[in-house]
């Protein structure tokens, strides 16, 4: 949650709430059932670490970026994907992403998807008799993950399809970045 | 050995008033005894690849070679030879058979365009249905059949040629899930036959189980994703590492 969390505070124009961060992240990543407590104590530790500044207002404590948060972002962007959480891992850095990560984003889209195939690809054939339950059961067990690989195939085509599109149409239009994620949530 | 090979082909087609490659720049090389699965999803291009491959369409750019000889450099006589005998058999959802007839008529009707005599036609069907594994409904028209075991009889109508090459098209889409684990099983024990080149396109994920090399078809573009039991190489295409750079 480190790296949303900051990549979310880099793009406020304002002061925020530890409440509202969370109700911002939660929006972003809804599968990681964010609790604004958990981020409450994080925000905490990162300031604790100089990575965020907070100030008191007439209500309560809101938090800002600080000169380190931009880096920090920025190597968290370029971490290795690894561990078994890879895919959620990948939706947290896409949604927290300004336009100059795409290139880091489609390598990180296109080594899931070398991994899903590599995962097939590494897998032996049992010799089971045919029609045995035994069969069955590794067959039904197969298909399961099949579904799951091919899911996590297609949906890294699609973002890496969807990321060379945008980029493609912003370089054929002849802008600039228009913005690189400083922008309000 | 090199049995079959794509160079650079690339084939268009108009989508609107835009003109869009349905396969773009795609080489690959088939060598005799190979499995090879081609992975893509729907409207990935892979029918209008296998049919290139197969011959049955010419492409846009690039060549067709089979055995060394460019496929739309001979005349249409030949191409038509090749897709009989020892040459190259295509499987197709599309091209599945509706002839109402016993399965044995038509995998003989297939045979005998080969020019063997009727008698000879007649073992080699009873060969090619028993191989896939369709002995039992050889007299049954094709009409009663499922959808598992006319895949199976148009199998069993390219195997009549003893093709070197079979190039099998979503091979198992099928409604009943063992049908489709069957299929696989039929396709595994096809590419143990060391004088058969197997490619098997399908958007499943199932064929690369059996293949020896795995391809990934994807906008029409074919990358290979490497070998079994070898590092995969795919990644990063050279197209892409220049738009990236």
């Amino acid at each position: 949650m480190r790296g949303p969390l900051l990549a979310l505070l880099l793009r406020q124009e304002h002061p925020i709430g530890a409440y509202k961060l969370a109700t911002l992240l939660g929006q972003r990543l809804p599968a990681w059932k964010v609790d604004a407590s958990a981020v409450s104590h994080l925000l905490k530790r990162l300031h604790d670490e100089g990575l965020v500044s907070s100030g008191p207002t007439r209500r309560s404590k809101t938090y800002s970026a600080t000169a380190k948060t931009r880096p920090a972002v920025e190597e968290w962007m370029k971490q290795p994907l690894e561990g078994q959480a890879v895919r959620e891992e990948l939706h947290a850095r896409i949604v927290s992403s300004a336009p100059h990560h795409a290139p880091m984003l489609i390598t990180a889209l296109e080594k899931l998807e070398l991994e899903a195939f590599a995962i097939v690809t590494s897998d032996q054939e049992p010799e089971q008799a045919r029609g045995s339950w035994t069969s069955l059961t590794i067959d039904i067990t197969r298909q399961a993950e099949d579904k799951a690989l091919r899911a996590k195939i297609d949906w890294s085509r699609l973002a890496r399809h969807r990321i060379t599109e945008w980029t493609e149409s912003q370089r054929r239009r002849g802008s600039a970045e228009p913005h690189d994620g400083s922008s309000v949530a | 050995m090199v049995l079959l090979s794509l160079e650079h082909v690339t084939k268009r087609f108009l989508a609107g008033r835009e003109e869009i490659a349905v396969i773009d720049d795609a080489s690959i090389e088939i060598n005799e005894g190979d499995v090879i699965a081609i992975h893509g999803d729907r409207r990935s291009g892979k029918t209008t690849l296998m049919r290139i491959a197969a011959g049955w369409d010419p492409p846009d750019e690039g060549r067709v070679l089979f055995e060394g000889r460019d496929l739309w450099v001979l005349p249409e006589s030949e191409r038509a030879r090749l897709r009989r005998r020892g040459g190259i058999g295509f499987v197709c959802s599309q091209l599945r058979t509706s002839h109402d007839r016993p399965a044995i008529h038509l995998v003989q009707e297939a045979a005998m365009s080969d020019g063997p005599s009727i008698r000879g036609a007649r073992g080699a069907a009873h060969r090619a249905l028993e191989r896939v594994g369709l002995a039992a409904q050889a007299h049954l028209p094709s009409s009663r059949l499922s959808q598992g075991e006319l895949i199976r009889l148009e199998l069993a109508e390219r195997l009549v040629h003893a093709p070197r090459v079979l190039l099998i098209d979503e091979p198992a889409l099928l409604r009943r899930p063992s049908e489709a684990a069957e299929m696989y099983q039929l396709l595994r024990e096809l590419g143990r036959d060391p004088g058969l080149a197997l490619v098997i396109s399908s958007e499943e994920l199932a064929p690369i189980r059996m293949a020896e090399r795995v391809f990934s078809l994807d906008r029409g573009r074919l990358d290979s994703m490497g070998e079994r039991g070898g590092q995969l190489l795919r990644f990063p295409d050279p197209r892409t590492a220049a738009e990236r750079s």
